[in-house]
């Protein structure tokens, strides 16, 4: 039976813009990979869609992309797809990784005391820079990379099989190697302005719940 | 030197810190919002939370490179 990978990528300002359209680039790969994808795209991104297809397609890996705080995840518009007072337990059995501000302060933490259940995400705001001239295009943008591409190597990570603290791994590893590149005297002093944005994620980028969870 | 003249001194050197920015940077901090170069050397002029939230960031930085956040990130890189 194939397995589904459900993606959230509510487009309603310059940020979710941005982490939706890098989002893009995982879904080809999760598609060859055999998953089902289901992606709750703009409007999609609502709870009654999310909370409906959580139950009726049962995916082993969700993403979460959009605001967010300790306590929750938002869909389009800010609308709240999970939250920890509510329906946390709807990510309970999964792996979950949130491209979102700080719920891996609170939420990652209730979600991630559930049994078999994995939870990447941050425990702070999730900084990046990207350049306006890309707004139009913004998996085009090369300073915007330097964060999305560490993020979407946890998804790829996943995808290929590894398990949540790997691809945890896998991700931090990914912002160390842009934390390097930008120490070097190779890249444009521009670009070097984007270290404390990237310091900040990768101290931030945190696992909570069970390590060796991995999609089968 | 009193605690306010220490706040004043740390946002001088975020403020200065920041010009090295792109001139078409923007800063997203999230669901805190969108900021050009000049909005957010602005809010940390004017000590807002998203000034702060920018102190904190610029901080985390500087404390970083002394307790050696750096060598952790590299480590983790090789």
């Amino acid at each position: 039976m194939k397995q589904h990978l459900l993606v959230t990528r509510p487009e309603y300002d310059y940020t979710t813009r941005y982490i939706s359209a890098w989002a893009k680039k995982y879904l080809k790969l999760a598609e060859q990979k055999g998953y089902a994808v289901i992606d709750l795209n703009r409007k999609r991104a609502n709870r009654k869609e999310f909370e409906s297809v959580v139950k009726k397609k049962k995916p082993t890996l969700v993403v979460l992309n959009g605001h967010g705080n300790s306590n929750e995840v938002a869909g389009e518009n800010g609308e709240t797809l999970v939250d920890i007072n509510t329906n946390a337990e709807i990510l309970a059995d999964k792996i979950t990784y949130a491209l979102s501000c700080q719920s891996a302060n609170k939420l990652g933490v209730k979600v991630g005391s559930y049994p078999d259940t994995a939870y990447i995400g941050y425990k702070e705001d999730f900084a990046f820079l990207r350049l306006e001239k890309y707004g139009r295009k913004p998996s085009e943008d090369s300073l915007a990379s330097f964060f999305l591409e560490p993020s979407n190597a946890i998804v790829v990570s996943l995808l290929k099989g590894h398990n949540a603290n790997d691809s945890y791994s896998r991700g931090k590893s990914e912002f160390a190697k842009n934390i390097e590149k930008l120490l070097t005297s190779k890249i444009k002093s521009d670009d070097s302005s984007a270290l404390r944005f990237l310091i900040w994620d990768f101290k931030h980028l945190t696992l909570c719940g069970d390590k060796n969870k991995a999609l089968v | 030197m009193s605690e306010n003249d220490n706040n004043n001194e740390i946002k001088n050197l975020v403020m200065t810190r920041l010009e090295t920015l792109p001139a078409d940077a923007v800063v997203s901090l999230g669901s805190n919002g969108e900021f050009t170069k000049d909005q957010i050397i602005e809010s940390v002029r004017r000590g807002d939370e998203n000034g702060k939230k920018m102190i904190e960031i610029e901080m985390t930085f500087l404390q970083g490179l002394k307790d050696g956040i750096l060598y952790e990130a590299t480590s983790f890189s090789n």
